[in-house]
């Protein structure tokens, strides 16, 4: 899916491939560039989904009620079962 | 490193509700009933506040003799496991302890809820004492010795597997129990982990003379019946109930069996030498004791069925405010020094 999304992105018209019988040095400079945007592109996209995939999986941490009345609405809500910890310092 | 959600522990954790307490104002500690000397506890429970097992449990030996993750993600698993259990009707419910609350204890209200300070568990467990000995209710063999060792039953656990048995000796093992086996049940009770196993053992009455242990072995249940000795309950209390009256500003450690004989003093009695003092002690004018001093009596009485230290003795066995005499050896010579004991402070 990441890579599907990072190679469908539109490249600008600036770093655009070449229009055919273009000269060869600047042929090669578009690609470069061209290259360069690309790989750009695909760490912006990578970062992205990263943090997306991070975003998702703290969406699951595990989080600490601090309030017993409070779990047990929540399991209420849920159906799932309650582990409480007792501890004597935060 | 309890929470990491990337280990098999954070994933189990993901499927419950979790909660941290760390104040116990507005706790149900009579539905949270446990050894209030534990640094940690836990329970697995439901919505309905049906409890499935419990999480914790110590030793002398340390805080964290029985804590331990692998076993963590044992007694998740199985809570996970008794919860869809109770929620298609195969686990039947338990009755619900009666509802009770630190407010209700008047010590423990006055120390902590009324100046602003925080319940903290180890409080509970000691004001409850101090509101005991107000009443006069304070039975201190009962209530200070409350959560017996499984090895001085002779069970000792390979504790990563939760109550798989490592070793068996004493009445464990004249009961039949063996290595491998795994404890499912105590007089009749499931148990599915140390904390269970501990707290239903101090359930028992220090008078009992045996119990039901049921063993899982090859995949059978096997029914043992383990006798006990006497004092089978005892436990080290230096770690626990530290504002048990009276004071007495010294601590003292146990002879050994054959430093006593060759003092000439009765081997099963509780001389002990002195190890420390406790600067109070000269502020108070409580005693005269040195580091070092040998007490081998207390007002002419050296040996107790409970008691191996004579600071000990002192403690079970005497009233705050009562004057004594200590039997001491000090060098080669014997001497009679009298010590004041003192109640806290706080209770004054």
């Amino acid at each position: 899916m990441l890579h599907f999304e990072l190679y469908s992105i539109p490249m600008p018209g600036h770093l655009a491939a070449p229009a055919p019988g273009a000269p060869a040095r600047d042929r090669s400079l578009r690609l470069s560039a061209s290259r360069t945007a690309r790989r750009c592109l695909a760490c912006c996209a990578l970062a992205l989904g990263l943090c997306s995939a991070a975003a998702a999986r703290a969406s699951e941490a595990v989080t600490w009620i601090e309030s017993y009345d409070e779990a047990l609405a929540e399991a209420r809500r849920t159906g799932k079962p309650i582990f409480l910890e007792f501890r004597c310092a935060p | 490193m309890l929470t990491d959600e990337d280990t098999k522990r954070g994933r189990l954790l993901r499927q419950y509700v979790t909660a941290r307490i760390t104040r116990m104002d507005r706790i149900n500690i009579g539905l949270f009933d446990f050894d209030r000397y534990n640094t940690l506890y836990f329970f697995a429970l439901n919505a309905d506040e049906q409890i499935y097992l419990r999480y914790g449990g110590r030793d002398e030996r340390s805080a964290t003799t029985y804590l331990d993750l692998e076993s963590l993600e044992l007694a998740l698993e199985r809570g996970l496991d008794l919860h869809r259990r109770y929620l298609v009707g195969k686990l039947p419910r338990k009755p619900v302890p009666p509802a009770r609350y630190p407010r209700e204890i008047p010590a423990l209200h006055e120390r902590t809820v009324q100046r602003g300070r925080c319940v903290e568990c180890h409080l509970i467990g000691d004001l409850e004492n101090v509101q005991r000995e107000r009443d006069g209710t304070l039975d201190k063999l009962t209530h200070l010795y409350r959560a017996p060792e499984i090895r001085r039953i002779g069970i000792e656990l390979d504790i990563p597997k939760g109550l798989r048995v490592e070793q068996a000796s004493g009445g464990a093992a004249a009961a039949g129990m063996r290595p491998g086996d795994e404890i499912r049940a105590v007089n009749g009770v499931d148990v599915w982990t140390f904390g269970d196993l501990q707290w239903e053992l101090g359930k028992l009455p220090h008078t009992a003379k045996d119990l039901g242990i049921g063993v899982l072995r090859d995949g059978r249940r096997e029914p043992l019946r383990v006798g006990l000795q006497p004092f089978w309950w005892l436990t080290d209390l230096t770690y626990r109930n530290l504002s048990v009256d009276p004071r007495v500003y010294f601590t003292s450690s146990a002879l050994d069996e054959r430093e006593k004989v060759e003092l000439g003093f009765d081997p099963r009695g509780f001389a002990s030498r002195v190890v420390s003092i406790d600067p109070l002690a000269e502020l108070l004018g409580s005693h005269q004791l040195r580091e070092g001093d040998v007490i081998y009596g207390v007002d002419g009485k050296f040996v107790d069925d409970v008691a191996d230290t004579a600071h000990l003795y002192i403690k079970l066995r005497k009233q705050a405010g009562s004057e004594v005499t200590l039997q001491v050896l000090r060098g080669r010579q014997r001497m009679a020094l009298a010590l004041k004991t003192e109640r806290m402070s706080f209770r004054k």
